[in-house]
């Protein structure tokens, strides 16, 4: 029986098992990245623009914005998974399946990412601001053509952080049902004592983590004149 | 034109009012370039910042061109800000852009469309002489490049004031001139109006036509800076041509102080002084300098004759002589550079000769300094 349970998929099979869970793996991190890209940009540059240094400082705005951050970013991701299920519900009709993880991974990392565009922003000089504002720009010209475009390696490089980031919490979607590599290796790997698939599940991972990085710091280089 | 009227401006910190300009009024007329010199923080980048309206006013107006900037609203002044160019200390350029690209922002942000961008981009590169650079990036260039990338940029629009606040400070002394050349070239040319904030006399004295000393916060003399250095009595005028170290009076003898800043003057008027006189002259110090492209003399001479006059002998010829006392010439010649460096301690400032009751600046131990703070005595 032992050897029943123990027994690891031959190498020849593992390929058939790995592709739909890369699959639903690549499509939660890349739409999650990308909406969450697009979201913590826009709460990153809110928090930013309503700060004290910021173009347009309202402390009340700010003030909220960062108590919302707060809250996205100190509860843990596996209990965030299960307390948002009726919004998930909401807004993809169903609290299971790979679509299903979107939602949560989107709502958990985007106060992520709003923070490191903060941060990035604030590491723009601000003497350039100044520079922008006595040329005659407006505030939305200057966050444009000035704040956003000097920080972009920073925005870059922030973004790739999230996306690994991602990488590791899309492993949870098993638990919802959200297949992908982690929840395979779970399955397999972990209930099935079977190494073969979590060897190859892990070394997947590995590799994928490694390419988006590879990618995020060239187009870092690419970008950065500094 | 730049109009500057009783301008005052107060910072909020630590829970006070702290004054940092106080009642400061100042004129530029069209196509002149004036200084504001000062030592640091007596307000010279305040005052920059309140002239383009990046910092707001408490009180009083500043009026660029014909128009009063102070009580515009957020749109009209994004369009005010465009006739002023300003350059900084700094050059604040986007290293994400080339120096072409960093040239093209306020042409864009202007609106202006891609193909007259374009042109009058390669115009304002080759106008400061970076015609080989356009395409590389700030972080690839020299200060003094950096600096030229800024002024082309401050000049994209075509403004009528230029305003720079310690453009050339940071840079070496060559690298200074050359900017400070830009600059003239580019009044003479466009007929613009320059506000240089600066911290360094030789600044003022290499390209300005009039100064002004702001010394915490409060204008303390200004004027044409020929006038200043021809007039004895002014402290600014004697710190834009320093005394150089004088040697000792030979005993019984009597020290004078001439001043010249007529180009009628007769260079060759030392020369035959002695057998003139029929007194020994001794040389003790000596500066001839250019100021506004007039010449600017400070000599000091001893006579062995104590009792002669010299400046009734020298003043038809448009030489002013002084007689000086045993005092001044125990002035430290850093003296009147403390001008500028430092305010003057209560030690040193009654020894300086002829000081204007308006050039006594308060000084850090002033008690009036309390006062201005905002601390309800």
């Amino acid at each position: 029986m032992s050897t029943v349970l123990a027994a690891a998929t031959p190498w020849g099979e593992i390929w058939p098992l790995l592709q739909p869970a890369l699959g639903q793996t690549m499509a939660m991190i890349v739409v999650s990245t990308a909406i969450t890209g697009v979201l913590g940009l826009l709460l990153g540059v809110l928090l930013h623009t309503t700060g004290r240094d910021g173009l347009r400082p309202l402390p009340p705005v700010n003030a909220l914005l960062g108590l919302v951050v707060g809250i996205g970013r100190s509860v843990p991701f596996i209990v965030l998974l299960a307390a948002i299920i009726p919004f998930t519900r909401l807004v993809v009709g169903t609290s299971l399946g790979t679509s299903a993880v979107i939602v949560p991974l989107v709502v958990g990392m985007t106060p992520f990412y709003a923070r490191v565009v903060e941060g990035s922003l604030r590491e723009v000089p601000r003497g350039l601001v100044e520079m922008a504002r006595a040329a005659g720009a407006s505030r939305l010209q200057t966050t444009l053509k000035v704040v956003l475009r000097e920080a972009a390696p920073g925005l870059v490089g922030g973004l790739t952080i999230t996306l690994v980031a991602i990488v590791g919490f899309s492993a949870m979607a098993g638990t919802v049902g959200g297949g992908g590599l982690g929840a395979l290796a779970i399955d397999y790997g972990y209930n099935r004592y079977d190494g073969n698939v979590m060897l190859a599940t892990v070394v997947l991972l590995v590799v994928i983590v490694q390419l988006f990085q590879f990618a995020g710091d060239l187009v870092v280089r690419r970008i950065s004149h500094r | 034109m730049i109009l500057v009227d009783a301008l005052t401006k107060s910072f909020r910190r630590d829970g006070r009012d702290v004054l940092v300009l106080d009642d400061v009024s100042l004129s530029v007329g069209t196509g002149r370039i004036a200084g504001v010199i000062g030592p640091s923080g007596a307000g010279k980048s305040t005052l920059a910042r309140c002239i383009n309206l990046l910092e707001r006013p408490t009180s009083g107006t500043i009026t660029v061109g014909e128009q009063e900037l102070t009580s515009l609203d957020d749109r009209r002044l994004q369009a005010a800000r465009r006739s002023i160019g300003t350059i900084f200390q700094s050059a604040n350029l986007l290293s994400s852009r080339t120096v072409a690209g960093n040239v093209a922002l306020p042409l864009e942000i202007a609106g202006v469309p891609r193909g007259e961008r374009r042109e009058r981009v390669a115009e304002l590169v080759a106008r400061v002489g970076l015609e080989d650079h356009a395409r590389s990036y700030p972080a690839q260039l020299s200060g003094g490049q950096r600096q030229r990338v800024g002024i082309a940029r401050a000049l994209a629009l075509r403004p009528s004031v230029l305003l720079s606040d310690e453009a050339t400070s940071g840079l070496d002394p060559d690298t200074t001139r050359s900017i400070l050349a830009l600059l003239r070239g580019l009044r003479d040319d466009l007929g613009l109006t320059i506000l240089l904030i600066t911290h360094e006399m030789e600044v003022v004295r290499d390209v300005c036509d009039q100064v002004a000393l702001l010394r915490d916060g409060r204008i303390v003399e200004q004027g044409d800076v020929a006038s200043l250095v021809a007039d004895p009595a002014s402290a600014l005028g004697r710190g834009l041509v320093p005394a150089r170290p004088v040697g000792t009076t030979p005993t019984g003898a009597q020290a004078w102080r001439v001043t010249y800043t007529d180009r009628a003057v007769d260079p060759g008027w030392l020369a035959g002084l002695q057998d003139e006189l029929g007194t020994r002259v001794a040389l003790l110090g000596a500066s001839v300098e250019a100021v506004g492209g007039r010449p600017s003399g400070h000599v000091t001479v001893a006579l062995d004759d104590a009792g002669l006059d010299l400046a009734a002998r020298l003043g038809d010829r448009g030489l002013f002589a002084e007689r000086l006392g045993a005092d001044d010439e125990a002035q430290p010649p850093s003296a009147v550079a403390d001008l500028v460096a430092a305010p003057p301690t209560a030690a040193e400032d009654p020894g300086t000769p002829v000081t204007r009751p308006s050039t006594t600046a308060p000084s850090a131990t002033d008690p009036a300094a309390g006062a201005r703070t905002g601390e309800s005595a």
